[in-house]
């Protein structure tokens, strides 16, 4: 489902954020990528959702060579992954409804399938009651909840949560967790990127850990090791 | 696809027009004060052409002829200067009918009108009067009369070199005012541009985390232009309907002064506004889109690389 093939991506002025990264991940897994502030896990993620292009090697989502994707082929793209970031990133401007019935209506779905989708998935976040809320009238926890609705929206086969409890206390971390348990469940590649021990312990699935760009571990029912 | 998209498109800059009405009311204030600035250009110089024309109507070249010059004779000069396809009418004034006219123009003088009846005859000449249509050709009407002889020996007297001083003067003038107006309406315009452009500027900055979620749920670079573009055309076209009626009033309570004012011509502002309407203002919603248009696209293009 998503290959790495020795991935370096080098930021200009020679920092090296990522080196020689061999990762395949299968469809249906629940990958945890650990590792401490700064080590290359949001470049790694970047690097999935084409925001930034590998410095060397090669990158494959979904049998999608993506490593010279074309800058008008990215849309494409992420319609096909589900984003859960850890600030949120919600339209301001838009309803809770409209926030997750604009993935769909990027994608060119019609309206009556987004007035069937949107209530659904955002029933199954436990938000249904507040679809005409906009993003700052409601909790932190319940805005991470939306993101995960609308990342979901779309039926993505790969939905990356980039640090998607950081802002968030230890119970809405939990539903969150509990969510994106429940969408692997269903099916859908989950890559975790965290530096939360307790969850990643709790979770007992594969953990691949990073340390200064490079991976220093991957167990199939891994620990937190650093 | 493409017509949901473009409705889409549509509904999203009206919910991003009437959502973020504060900065919309700023940036439709600035359309306006621009819109008006240029319209209130374009009335002054319709009023300033006007006004030249009224009096560039009152400057002419008068050719005074001697007392033995027959009517016939006359008649035959007024026919060749018609000729000419500068000129633009010629006038015969015989001598009763110029001592009329001074008698009427000097009714309230009982001195002058003393003076005319202490005269035993009409001490005025036969004269005609020609008019060009342009102020620039009384000059060549002059050297066709200084340079024919058969006219000299015609021509008791001329005020052609008094009219020429006013008729240069006047030319000059009317340069000056012309060329002041184009550099008014430049300045203005760049100004405009600069403060549209800009306001524009700061309304995508403050909307450009929204532009990179929008990017990051895969919206492409034209679903994330859109809305932008349809929000500038929707300040251009309420800018636009705003300074249109603000100008029917100004125009309204103004016209009765410049009536006053051009009082011998047929003009009216209500009148050219009503018959310019559409030139006018429709050149003016066509550049403020342009404007909008440009500087909306030019400022996303650094927001749209994520």
């Amino acid at each position: 489902m998503i290959t790495f093939k020795n991935v370096s991506k080098i930021y200009p002025g020679q920092q090296i954020a990522l080196k020689n990264i061999n990762l395949d991940i299968k469809p249906g897994e629940f990958v945890s990528i650990v590792g401490q502030s700064g080590t290359g896990k949001t470049t790694l993620v970047k690097l999935i959702l084409a925001e930034e292009r590998p410095s060397k090697g090669k990158i494959v989502i979904g049998g999608w060579d993506i490593t010279g994707i074309k800058y008008r082929e990215i849309p494409t793209l992420r319609r096909q992954i589900g984003v859960v970031f850890q600030d949120f990133k919600l339209l301001p401007r838009k309803t809770l409804y409209e926030n997750v019935a604009f993935a769909l209506e990027v994608a060119g779905e019609s309206n009556e399938k987004i007035s069937e989708i949107v209530p659904q998935v955002l029933k199954i976040v436990g938000l249904e009651s507040k679809v005409n809320r906009y993003p700052t009238q409601i909790s932190g926890g319940e805005q991470q909840r939306v993101v995960v609705a609308r990342s979901l929206a779309h039926r993505p086969k790969i939905l990356v949560a980039d640090e998607p409890t950081g802002n968030l206390d230890s119970i809405n971390s939990r539903d969150i967790i509990e969510l994106l348990k429940k969408i692997n469940d269903f099916g859908t590649t989950v890559v975790l990127v965290t530096h939360n021990r307790e969850i990643v312990n709790d979770l007992r699935k594969r953990v691949i850990t990073i340390e200064d760009g490079v991976v220093v571990s991957d167990q199939k029912r891994g620990k937190y090791l650093l | 696809m493409l017509f949901l998209s473009l409705s889409r498109v549509i509904r999203f800059s009206a919910q991003n027009f009437a959502r973020n009405i504060w900065l919309s009311i700023v940036t439709i204030t600035i359309v306006v004060l621009t819109l008006f600035s240029v319209t209130t250009l374009v009335f002054v110089n319709a009023v300033m052409e006007q006004a030249i024309q009224l009096v560039e109507s009152k400057v002419d070249v008068s050719v005074y002829f001697k007392p033995t010059v027959t009517a016939e004779q006359i008649f035959a000069v007024q026919t060749n200067l018609e000729a000419l396809d500068y000129v633009r009418d010629v006038e015969y004034v015989s001598k009763s009918q110029a001592l009329e006219k001074l008698r009427v123009r000097y009714n309230n003088s009982p001195l002058i009108l003393e003076s005319l009846k202490e005269l035993n005859d009409n001490p005025l000449n036969d004269t005609l009067i020609v008019r060009t249509h342009d102020t620039s050709d009384y000059q060549k009407v002059i050297d066709i009369l200084n340079a024919t002889p058969q006219y000299a020996v015609l021509i008791e007297n001329k005020n052609f070199d008094d009219n020429q001083a006013v008729v240069r003067r006047l030319e000059r003038i009317a340069a000056e005012v012309t060329g002041v107006g184009w550099a008014v309406t430049i300045f203005f315009s760049i100004i405009a541009i600069l403060v549209i452009v800009n306001t524009i500027r700061i309304a995508i900055y403050t909307h450009r985390s929204e532009i990179s979620i929008m990017k990051l749920v895969g919206a492409s670079n034209w679903f994330v232009r859109g809305p932008f573009i349809g929000e500038a055309i929707f300040y251009a076209l309420v800018g636009t309907l705003i300074t249109l009626g603000i100008s029917y009033l100004v125009t309204n309570v103004s016209d009765p002064f410049v009536v006053n004012l051009l009082g011998q011509t047929d003009f009216s502002l209500l009148r050219y506004m009503n018959q310019n309407v559409v030139h006018i203002f429709g050149i003016e919603f066509i550049g403020m889109v342009f404007v909008s248009v440009f500087s909306t696209s030019i400022a996303l293009t650094r927001y749209l690389r994520v």
